[in-house]
């Protein structure tokens, strides 16, 4: 099918093209293959064992209510996690100006730019469903229950609202603050975004069916659940639940662009510039004074590009808040052992140090400066790491101080391990190809989304590795040791992958 | 102007240099010498190879033949030596943003391990001399690009390079800085500093550089004064954009005129 130049669906499928087209492992279409069909296939296989543990793996009546009470819990944490993808994507819109040079310069219509550009972040946003929800629907159809396979047009309806009410959300702070302070405030709001996966966790028990209920917040979470039994509706296959759903979603839509259109135009003609902060006064006849030392001014100027730079910095605290979700419930309802605390601690320091990482190693401002400079790359390379593994370590020896006052022999798995998480993380980091260019936020950040699949794969194995690994150690179990000393070997594939080993840097 | 001198020891040396990228010959076996004092222009059309030798020469690409020294030391060998008498400068300004000018300088003179008290005043100097004193406390992603090309050039500067090599050198200038940092290149050239300069400006060559060599498809298919590209390529009247047109748009005739020049 040949699409029309410049009509709404050519505006979309370009733009769906360009952001999937990192995604394709650098023209090797049999490695995309096998990884994302390997992918497809665990996750369905996933799904079998779940409906199997369940005893769902026969028909049932979907229609009945206490399963539609269960699917309208289910979309609204689905939803949820729609909404916090669809939130960053609307802000990462505002910040767009400059790669949307070309279609704003056009003579297209810029209603019709904003809705492709709106489209094409509704199939972002749908994609949080394609790992968790759809597999599950596809497995039932097949054992059954085609009905499911309504998940699609519901699921896609749902991505349609969490974006259309972020834009309406994000056009409201516009509205109210302007551009510059928006841009300002965005950081912010993304970083307390996890904290909505936490109120939903603490109104969940209000949930009957919850193991920590408390009847206090029952009404509250009623209130949030209600409106999701309408596409729990569509769901169990009543027609018109669907029709009205597909109604709502539109209607959102429609008014998301009414509303956001000027708002959003302003925002990306708007350069995206911060006001520069004021010189340090100094008097005129102070002269310059140098201080000696490689690695001191290695590490200070790490620090000092990333602390001086809100957005970064905010969402580099913001790290370990992601982590606090999945321990929220058990933190406040006194199930949390020990052993959690250290697999807690674990993963917020791989995740701040994998974060750190990829800003001092992999995304360099002047790389040629560098390159250029008469270090040999190993010690400047080892410098960077020095630079991103300092705060962490701080912090987390806090952590295993903390835990070791209760316990000595957790404290010292949780500084062990996460010592060797962190290290794990900064050699993924040296061994990746080509490091980033960071000029600024939003260059690292589309820095990270180019990055190869492969490499999220290894940093996710390292992590959740050394995490499992951490608890089974603090449970004195040898099993840990052996998890740990398979996931030692993740870097050294990551080396072995690749010999163009931070070449931006130079070749010495 | 004058040709290259030879009763110098050579501070940049090229030998059969070569570099390809997969089928595509970027620099095909370069030979190139400099010497002190030298302010060379490498000039070419787009993709025909300058970028890609200037970074070779920056130990930031690897060649995949041949062999480059910089003041006698062995870049593959020796390459911090080699290094340490070198300063290069691409088109984009080699900054961070959240830097202060100062700061800046001062992480280069950390690189380059330099004496900070010495560091210290020669940065003075070149900031007073390009007049971004008054500035050197704000962050560089303050400066407009003229001043952040400037600044770029103090860094280059400021551990006393005695090889330069510079990537379009004054995109982004107004006139008055232009010419300040015209004037502080001829008098570095003046005290010695070899020069390895790329343009697409040819009126910037044709008034500061003392040889010329022109690049086409990764070969050098001639090299000399203007007066001796002038007497091979066009009439004693012609410009210098003339004798570039003439030599890398003419095919066959160029590269009948490598073996009589080169």
């Amino acid at each position: 099918m040949k699409l029309a130049p410049g009509g709404l669906p050519w505006l979309v499928f370009w733009d769906v093209r360009i952001r999937t087209r990192t995604y394709g492992f650098g023209g090797r279409p049999l490695l995309a293959l096998l990884i994302y069909g390997g992918l497809i296939a665990a996750v369905h296989g996933g799904a079998w064992l779940l409906l199997r543990r369940f005893g769902l793996n026969r028909p049932i009546d979907l229609a009945a209510p206490a399963l539609i009470a269960i699917y309208a819990e289910l979309l609204l944490l689905l939803f949820a996690f729609m909404l916090m993808a669809a939130i960053a994507s609307s802000f990462r819109l505002l910040h767009s100006g400059r790669a949307l040079t070309l279609q704003l310069g056009s003579p297209l219509p810029f209603g019709r730019v904003l809705l492709a550009q709106v489209l094409s972040l509704v199939f972002s946003t749908w994609s949080i469903p394609l790992l968790f929800a759809i597999p599950v629907a596809n497995v039932s159809a097949l054992l059954g229950q085609p009905v499911l396979l309504l998940i699609y047009p519901v699921t896609i309806a749902l991505a349609v609202c969490a974006q259309a009410l972020t834009l309406l959300f994000a056009s409201g702070l516009l509205r109210l603050f302007g551009v510059v302070r928006m841009r300002r405030l965005m950081p912010y709001i993304q970083a307390i975004v996890p904290l909505l996966i936490v109120t939903l966790n603490l109104f969940e028990r209000g949930n009957p069916r919850s193991q920590t209920h408390n009847a206090d917040f029952g009404q509250w979470f009623e209130i949030l659940a209600a409106p999701m039994r309408l596409p729990a509706r569509a769901i169990a296959g009543e027609p018109v639940a669907l029709a009205a759903l597909l109604v709502v979603a539109g209607l959102l839509l429609w008014l998301a662009l009414r509303a956001a259109s000027r708002g959003v135009r302003v925002a990306l003609t708007t350069p995206d510039t911060v006001a520069a902060p004021a010189a340090r006064r100094q008097s005129a006849s102070a002269g310059l004074r140098f201080q000696r030392g490689l690695l001191r001014a290695m590490v200070l100027k790490e620090w000092r590009t990333t602390v001086r730079e809100p957005r970064l910095a905010i969402s580099l605290l913001a790290t370990p808040l992601f982590v606090l979700p999945l321990f929220y419930s058990r933190l406040f309802t006194g199930q949390f052992s020990p052993s959690m605390a250290v697999v807690a601690a674990l993963l917020a320091t791989a995740q701040l140090c994998q974060r750190t990482a990829n800003l001092t190693i992999s995304a360099e401002e002047a790389p040629a400066l560098l390159g250029s400079a008469p270090q040999a790359r190993g010690r400047i390379i080892a410098y960077k790491c020095a630079a991103a593994l300092l705060p962490v370590i701080g912090l987390m020896s806090i952590a295993a101080v903390w835990i070791g006052y209760y316990d000595p022999w957790r404290g010292m798995v949780c500084f062990v391990c996460g010592l060797g998480a962190s290290f794990c993380l900064c050699a993924i980091e040296v061994a990746r190809p080509y490091p980033a260019p960071r000029r600024s936020f939003v260059q690292v950040t589309a820095g990270r989304r180019k990055r190869n699949p492969l490499d999220i794969l290894a940093i996710l194995f390292v992590e959740l590795g050394w995490a499992a690994g951490a608890w089974f150690l603090a449970e004195r179990s040898l099993w840990g040791a052996l998890i740990v000393f398979g996931v030692l070997v993740v870097p050294f594939l990551q080396w072995w992958r690749d010999a163009n080993k931070q070449s931006l840097l130079g070749y010495y | 102007m004058t040709a290259a001198p030879t009763n110098a020891a050579a501070t940049l040396q090229l030998r059969a240099v070569a570099k390809r990228y997969g089928d595509k010959t970027a620099v095909a076996a370069l030979d190139l010498t400099l010497y002190p004092g030298e302010f060379y222009a490498l000039l070419g059309a787009n993709g025909a190879g300058k970028t890609t030798t200037l970074r070779m020469i920056a130990g930031l690409l690897q060649p995949d033949a041949g062999s480059i020294s910089l003041c006698g030391h062995d870049l593959a060998t020796a390459p911090v030596l080699a290094k340490q008498k070198l300063a290069f400068l691409p088109d984009e300004p080699l900054l961070y943003g959240k830097l202060r000018c100062s700061e800046y300088l001062e992480f280069i003179a950390g690189l380059w391990q330099i004496d900070p008290t010495q560091a210290a005043k020669r940065g003075e100097e070149l900031l007073r001399w390009l007049e971004l004193w008054p500035q050197r406390d704000n962050y560089c992603d303050s400066l407009s690009r003229g001043m952040q090309q400037k600044l770029t050039l103090v860094g280059a500067l400021i551990h006393a390079p005695q090889v330069l090599i510079l990537d379009e050198p004054l995109t982004g200038l107004d006139a008055a800085s232009s010419r300040k940092v015209k004037d502080l290149l001829a008098q570095l050239a003046r005290d010695g500093l070899t020069v390895l300069f790329t343009t697409h400006i040819l009126e910037v060559a044709e008034r500061l550089a003392t040889r010329i060599g022109l690049i086409r498809a990764g070969q050098l298919i001639a090299e000399g004064s203007l007066d001796e590209l002038r007497a091979r390529f066009g009439a004693s009247d012609s410009t210098l954009e003339d004798v570039f047109l003439s030599a890398t748009f003419d095919g066959a005739e160029a590269l009948g005129a490598v073996g009589r020049t080169v």
